[in-house]
């Protein structure tokens, strides 16, 4: 899987209803307010779509910060680089 | 960009990407963008659940665009229903939805039955009729509130079972007794009026329970809707809400060459076109049989291909395996025209709305040109693989209906019928003479009891003649017709050559000496033949029966009934002061009935039906 940091953001713009430029690498639950639990699951949902994961039921509660989601989705074998 | 352009990009990938990420741009697009300046029809939705199902929200909404409708979506709290249902400050009464959806989920709903199974023996049964009376309960107290259309839905079988392969074996298995359930919940559904069922077991079982449903969703969030199911069931409850508000498609328009059958006949000849029983053949043999299917139910068809007219006609008359034949097609335009100029043609000929066509191509640039200059036709992709064509064109579901009346399955023989009326046209020398050579005789009267399913569908499709477009639904017609202070009229009509069935509906109420035409519309089928104008002699001779001295008639413009849109003034009808035209409010009109009652042609004999 081919995938870029700018993917992620967009996915994450897309799913939280925000603009890309907002998600900087410290982007987490307590930084983007519509992250909520609810969003938390369009999340998980659209983050294996995408990237074509299927994600743990301990990951998919896991990833609360961009970092966690870029360290399972490596562990996933999707490498977004840097 | 601006909202309304980043609208209408999301809006443009939903047709090729059927991702759940697409459809959350679109969400975030709506909430940007004002949807009225897309034409988009607002459209207040309730959604009452068990479980948690907010990732659904944004494709339903995406969904729900797509179909032409910008949806408010009202949810009710967790796990709430009864509460929702029952009180009338629960907040859904406060949201006055006009689609209510109800989603259960039998774990949440019946944990015995679905997780405790064993355990219940001979209680199954008394468990199952708890929750039909449940159901029953609830849906008779929203009714009694709202009249908002109610979509219910099945349960899914379970795929694993306590008891494995002897489950099959018992009269009342797990999967058996659930079967039941959605037995009485399909029966419930049918004894409340407009309630409906989304067959919710029917998508988990094309999607396969192991995709469908998210164990893991389900014990983190309570949240069991996999990433397919919620996908589909957003399509789901978009094909109720096009089918209740009269979006429905009546025409189905093919291309030739490799859609119909493989290879291109221009070059392979006849002889060298793929449509065989043996593959891949086979394949396109399959599908033509599958839209021969969408014939009988009335749906009309019709081939645009770009081709010498001569080559398809020879395909459709002398190919030994095609299906579809000459006889089978409402019209098609076999050219090297643009098929875009093609498609506004044939709605033309065959009177319909360009609106109610869907368009089959296997040709990228076709599909596009289509999409880019008639955005209102439906475009559909079949895919690379011929032999998924048929299964993708019903799953599209761009037919659905939520009725099958015997005029539909009459439908089309009356368009072959109206290629006859054509040929007596042209050699007729006067309109007249043409008109009285029909031998029309229409029926007016009040419905009959097996006329309402007919007359609900009628104020849903009809968008061209149609006066006020207020859609009704079964239950409403019922309801209108019991009413002593309202009066249905239908009108029938057959000539010479078919049976046309019923094509006219007006419901009139009455305010003291005034008679009101809240609804008249009539069927494409019949227009252009002063059918229009016998009825409405009809209408005002009964108004004026009941002793009513002024017929009051009301235009509310849309962007599809234009053609109305002097329909009163050219009958003698006078603009009441202050109902004239404003953009697109509604304008009333008035007939003075004393003065003078409008006369129906000479050339078609009425009957008239007694009330019973």
């Amino acid at each position: 899987m081919r995938a870029t940091q700018a993917d992620l953001r967009q996915l994450m713009a897309d799913v939280f209803g925000i603009d890309p430029n907002e998600i900087d690498d410290e982007a987490s639950i307590d930084t983007i307010e519509a992250w909520d639990s609810h969003k938390h699951l369009s999340l998980v949902l659209a983050l294996e779509e995408r990237f074509g994961v299927s994600l743990t039921e301990q990951e998919t509660v896991e990833i609360l910060n961009v970092e966690l989601i870029r360290a399972v989705l490596r562990e996933h074998g999707v490498d977004l680089g840097v | 960009m601006t909202a309304l352009q980043t609208l209408q990009n999301a809006l443009g990938r939903l047709a090729d990407d059927d991702g759940y990420t697409a459809r959350l741009a679109v969400a975030n697009a709506l909430d940007a963008a004002t949807p009225a300046d897309l034409g988009l029809e607002p459209l207040r939705v309730a959604l009452l659940r068990d479980i948690t199902i907010e990732p659904l929200v944004p494709a339903l909404r995406a969904e729900l665009a797509a179909a032409g409708f910008a949806a408010h979506v009202w949810t009710g709290g967790f796990d709430t229903i009864g509460q929702d249902a029952l009180s009338a400050s629960s907040g859904l009464d406060a949201a006055a939805p006009d689609l209510i959806i109800i989603l259960r989920w039998l774990e949440q709903t019946a944990p015995d039955l679905a997780t405790r199974f064993v355990t219940l023996g001979p209680l199954a049964v008394t468990a199952v009729q708890d929750v039909s009376q449940r159901i029953e309960m609830e849906l008779t107290a929203i009714r009694a509130r709202t009249r908002a259309r109610i979509v219910v839905n099945t349960f899914p079988l379970p795929d694993v079972t306590t008891l494995g392969i002897l489950d099959a074996q018992l009269e009342a298995g797990q999967r058996r007794t659930i079967e039941d359930l959605n037995r009485e919940i399909l029966r419930v559904a049918r004894s409340v009026p407009d309630v409906f069922v989304a067959d919710l077991a029917r998508l988990v079982g094309r999607i396969g329970s192991h995709a469908a449903i998210d164990e893991r969703g389900w014990h983190t969030s309570r949240a069991p809707l996999g990433t397919p199911l919620i996908l589909a069931l957003a399509r789901e409850y978009a094909k109720f809400v096009r089918a209740l508000h009269g979006r429905v498609h009546k025409c189905l328009v093919l291309d030739g060459d490799d859609t119909l059958w493989g290879g291109v006949v221009g070059e392979d000849g006849l002889a060298g076109i793929r449509l065989d029983p043996s593959y891949p053949g086979s394949a396109y043999l399959a599908f033509q049989r599958e839209v021969l299917n969408l014939r009988e139910r009335g749906i009309l068809l019709a081939i645009v291909s770009k081709n010498n007219e001569a080559d398809v006609l020879e395909v459709l008359r002398d190919h030994p395996h095609m299906q579809i034949r000459e006889s089978h097609l409402a019209g098609w335009r076999i050219n090297w025209q643009d098929k875009a100029t093609n498609l506004v043609e044939l709605a033309d000929e065959l009177n319909i709305g360009v609106d109610s066509l869907v368009f089959v191509d296997d040709s990228e640039f076709e599909r596009e040109l289509v999409r880019e200059r008639l955005p209102e036709v439906a475009v559909l992709h079949l895919g690379t693989e011929p032999s998924r064509y048929a299964g993708k064109l019903l799953e599209a579901g761009l037919f659905d209906s939520l009725a099958l009346t015997a005029d539909d399955r009459a439908r089309v023989e009356m368009v072959a019928a109206d290629r006859q009326r054509k040929a007596a046209e042209r050699t007729a020398t006067t309109l007249e003479g043409f008109l009285a050579g029909l031998e029309m005789e229409a029926t007016v009267g009040p419905p009959g009891p097996t006329d309402l399913a007919r007359i609900a569908q009628l104020t849903q499709k009809t968008n061209q003649f149609n006066l006020t477009t207020v859609r009704q639904t079964e239950g409403d017609i019922a309801r209108l017709a019991a009413d002593p202070d309202t009066e249905v009229h239908t009108l029938r009509l057959h000539d010479r050559f078919s049976e046309l069935g019923l094509v006219g509906v007006a419901i009139v109420g009455s305010e003291g000496d005034t008679a009101l035409v809240n609804t008249l519309l009539m069927s494409c089928r019949v227009l252009g033949r002063g059918v229009e104008d016998a009825f409405l002699a009809h209408i005002a001779g009964a108004a004026a029966d009941r002793g009513a001295r002024r017929l009051r008639g009301i235009y509310i413009p849309t962007p599809r009934n234009s053609q109305v849109a002097t329909f009163y003034a050219e009958r003698g009808f006078q603009a009441v002061a202050g109902g004239e035209a404003t953009d697109g409010a509604a304008q009333t009109w008035e007939l003075d009935l004393v003065a003078g009652q409008p006369a129906a042609p000479a050339w078609i004999k009425i009957r008239r039906m007694a009330s019973e």
